[in-house]
């Protein structure tokens, strides 16, 4: 091909690449408002319709005490019932943690703490062979807890406290405890605690493609890594709901198919978006509802205590004083809350903002004395590690971090590593100088910091070990009454941030969920489980 | 030339065998395995992961692994998958017909386009026309098909404020919404083809165009239309041909992405949710039966020359 051509040709491909993009990005001219919150007209619920969510990707099984995965879980709320559960509701916060009844109709707990009986309401189970909709017993409860307890995995350990389990009659079960066990009802509300029926923990049926439960809705059909779809339990214990006749699950691998699909109609609601996608959403979408709510997790910067200089606390003081936490949940996420070591997704038991950001000041001229004082007046070269397999937001988080720790002199280079490494090679076997990441979505305040600080901590990823802190984490367990435990896991939080500072929690920013205008009482929770669709009903 | 099938058959088998071999110990090279992904999230003791380890197999050497698996394979059992537990041979029969459908749709309009477009290149040749087209085969190849589907999706939801129903439906549920579900991502692969074609077809068709052979033909008076289609394209077919067996091997890899945008349960985006997931005997087994796939397809290829050019069936 002559010169003269080739050049012609690669201005007019470019001219053509150019149109196409400007084309995407231009769109219409709607009026940026868009953003309001649930505020649901109080009108007589519709009975009817279908709920369509997408997903980013389908449950491994739907066996939900062999799976820690969210999909898993999120469809197990719709199916399942646990014996307490969270409240939901127009009053609740998404982030309140209030123990209410669900399979149990009420419970009493002992004068020494020790015994807990739940009394079994009147529930029966979905009416699918080899079930065929009997009802719910004692006995159902006991052979659930047994294969919970026998499973490897954390879910066994969240019944660790308990000594045995028996049926006091057919509608009434007994759990007694090795000691008085705070965390035990939150415990028993966790997403691991579904109650299936005896025949599927016997084998009767193959739970990890079918499941039978007792919850709002009935799974029709799993099509694998297509759709699940769910059809109205006619039995289920609370009258009248639910009102939707169906919900589907598709499963849409990619963002921005997702977010096409949305756009289209083609679904009611889809994950959490970035504020830059949220924006374009809007311009096309104007009357969209956003939800927002505080993200279950938070990033952290975690730091490997066996290594110098790492396991001098000015160090690790000066890094947590030198990142710019404010702005730089503003830049990257749109906005959110300076966090701490109880992830303020779970209401009070956080430390109050105030606290957590006077605690965690953003002061660059300090944190260099700090390093002065540890013997660093010039600053160290270090690594900082990093996944892309949370997305792209995370390694700017990296990036940022890594610049503020520059302007003290620290010079962090960044390392990025694919997730499955990340997560079975690098941090569990605390193989790394410093690291960047989300912690799992913790559902009590016990598994924020106990898992992850004390000396045998599960998560205990960092080499952690303070023996005075140990023994507050297992006091915190054995005070029965909430409020004298949140007062004494707030004392903790501040040890924590005083005397150890790692791993340092950055931020807990705001999750922007998109739906469609004509959903109506969708009150979510922080929890797993989309079993708050039992409220909510389609006005059109 | 049944001597000659077997023997490309045997030759296959020896491919695909040093491939999986490959393809394993590369796998196992990867750092990161599946049971500390599915455990160490909920804090499981060292003895429970390596009694799963060892419940999976996985504490033997690579070796001992490989050995195991191809004796099983050689049997028909692929194994099951490490994270849900369900025969791989089966997961393979539920998603391969998918990316079949998906490969064929993309290889027909991929010829459609191509070699039309490359026949009317060497005939216009160095004429406006020709340019134009030159524009359409560069920014065809430069192009990346994922990007091409993520701009489609985006301007169709924006401009006819459509995009395909989601949650697939096969050929035999409803071939409309089937048809509305594959077309999108076949027109994404064939343009990539597509483009390759053309430039193929255009080369070639001139090449034979300045040879002897076609001055005698049009000296002894043949139409225009019969020296092109009925003898310059003709000739020019081998080469094209060869290109689009070799071309496959791109086209199955294009799969892996295109699957995963356009939301379709082919074995494309099981292989990247399977690298992504540690699950070993899915990798293998879909990895193996891509190798198969493309070596099948070159061998109809080789097939295809004698039908397409007599001289060499003589041969």
């Amino acid at each position: 091909m002559d010169k003269k051509w080739k050049s012609i040709c690669h201005i007019l491909i470019l001219g053509i690449v150019v149109l196409v993009i400007g084309a995407c990005s231009s769109e219409t001219k709607n009026n940026e408002s868009g953003q309001k919150n649930t505020t649901e007209g109080s009108s007589e619920p519709k009975s009817g319709g279908t709920y369509t969510i997408l997903s980013p990707a389908d449950p491994d099984m739907l066996d939900p005490h062999r799976q820690s995965s969210i999909y898993t879980h999120q469809l197990a709320g719709l199916v399942y019932n646990k014996l307490v559960s969270y409240e939901t509701g127009p009053n609740v916060d998404y982030t309140d943690y209030n123990v209410v009844p669900d399979l149990a109709e009420r419970w009493e707990v002992s004068e020494d703490g020790k015994v807990y009986t739940f009394y079994l309401r009147e529930a029966y189970w979905h009416d699918k062979e080899p079930v065929n909709g009997r009802q719910v017993t004692a006995d159902d409860v006991i052979a659930t807890m047994e294969t919970i307890i026998n499973l490897p995995g954390h879910q066994a350990s969240l019944l660790s406290e308990v000594e045995s389990i028996t049926a006091k009659d057919p509608q009434t079960v007994v759990f007694t405890l090795k000691q008085p066990f705070a965390p035990f009802l939150n415990f028993m509300a966790n997403h691991f605690m579904w109650i299936l029926p005896k025949e599927g923990v016997e084998g009767k049926y193959d739970l990890a493609t079918d499941a039978i439960g007792t919850g709002p809705f009935v799974l029709e059909k799993w099509e694998d890594n297509v759709q699940a779809t769910f059809k109205k339990n006619p039995t289920y214990y609370e009258e009248g709901k639910p009102y939707l006749d169906e919900v589907i699950f598709k499963v849409v691998p990619d963002q921005g198919s997702r977010i096409a699909a949305f756009r289209t109609g083609q679904a009611d609601t889809i994950g959490s978006l970035s504020p830059e996608e949220l924006d374009q959403l809007i311009k096309t979408n104007p009357d969209v509802t956003v939800f927002e709510a505080l993200f279950a997790t938070q990033e952290q910067l975690y730091l490997n205590m066996e290594k110098e200089p790492f396991n001098d606390l000015k160090v690790r003081k000066a890094i947590s004083m030198a990142i710019d936490r404010q702005s730089m949940v503003k830049a990257i996420y749109g906005g959110g809350e300076t966090s701490g070591p109880v992830n303020p997704s779970l209401g009070d038991w956080s430390l109050p903002l105030e606290e957590r950001e006077k605690l965690q000041p953003y002061n660059p001229e300090e944190a260099k004395k700090l390093l002065e004082e540890a013997g660093y007046p010039d600053g160290f070269d270090t690594t900082l590690m990093v996944t892309n397999g949370y997305g792209e937001q995370l390694v700017r988080v990296a990036q940022w971090i890594a610049e503020d720790l520059r302007n003290i002199g620290i010079n962090a280079e960044i390392e990025v590593v694919e997730y499955a490494t990340y997560f079975s090679e690098r941090w569990p076997n605390v193989d790394y100088d410093m690291g960047v990441g989300y912690q799992t979505y913790f559902q009590e305040p016990d598994e924020w910091l106990r898992t992850q600080l004390h000396t045998n901590g599960a998560r205990n990823w960092y080499n952690i070990s303070d023996p005075e802190l140990d023994k507050m984490l297992d006091e915190q367990r054995l005070i029965l009454d909430v409020d004298q435990r949140r007062e004494y896991v707030h004392d903790i939080q501040r040890y924590v941030l005083e005397n150890l500072v790692n791993p340092i929690a950055i931020s807990t920013y705001y999750t922007k969920t998109p739906r469609q205008p004509y959903i109506r009482d969708s009150y979510p929770h922080a929890s797993y489980g989309y079993g708050y669709l039992k409220d909510v009903w389609l006005d059109k | 030339m049944v001597e000659y099938i077997i023997r490309r058959l045997v030759f296959g088998i020896f491919v695909l065998f040093i491939m999986t071999a490959f393809i394993f110990i590369v796998m196992r090279a990867v750092p990161g395995d599946v049971v500390t992904l599915q455990l160490a999230n909920s804090g499981a003791t060292p003895e429970q992961m390596e009694a799963m380890k060892a419940e999976m197999g996985l504490d033997k050497s690579i070796l001992g692994q490989l050995t195991d698996w191809v004796t099983n394979a050689v049997q028909g059992d692929l194994g099951n998958s490490l994270w849900s537990g369900q025969e791989v041979s089966q997961i393979i029969v539920d998603r391969l017909p998918v990316t079949i459908q998906l490969a064929i749709m993309s290889i027909i309009l991929a010829i459609l386009i191509g070699i039309p477009i490359g026949v009317i290149s060497a005939v216009k040749q160095n004429t406006w026309m020709d340019h134009f087209l030159k524009i359409f085969s560069v920014s065809g190849l430069s192009i990346p098909n994922f990007w091409l589907g993520l701009v489609l999706l985006t301007v169709l939801s924006l401009a006819l404020n459509w995009i395909p129903p989601l949650g697939f439906q096969s050929f035999a549920e409803n071939p409309l919404v089937n048809f509305q579900q594959m077309i999108l991502p076949a027109i994404c692969l064939a343009i990539t083809l597509s483009a390759s074609i053309v430039r193929m077809t255009r080369s070639a068709v001139l090449e034979v165009l300045h040879s002897e052979f076609i001055r005698t033909v049009r000296a002894k008076g043949a139409k225009e239309r019969i020296v092109i289609f009925k003898h310059a394209l003709r000739n020019s077919l081998v080469s094209v041909i060869t290109l689009i067996g070799l071309q496959v091997g791109y086209l199955l890899g294009g799969t892996v992405v295109l699957e995963s945008i356009f939301a379709l349960p082919g074995l494309g985006s099981l292989i990247f949710e399977s690298v992504l997931a540690r699950d070993y005997p899915i990798v293998q087994s879909a990895v193996l039966v891509f190798g198969a796939m493309f070596l099948l397809v070159n061998l109809i290829v080789d097939v295809m020359y004698g039908w397409v050019d007599p001289r060499i069936r003589t041969k």
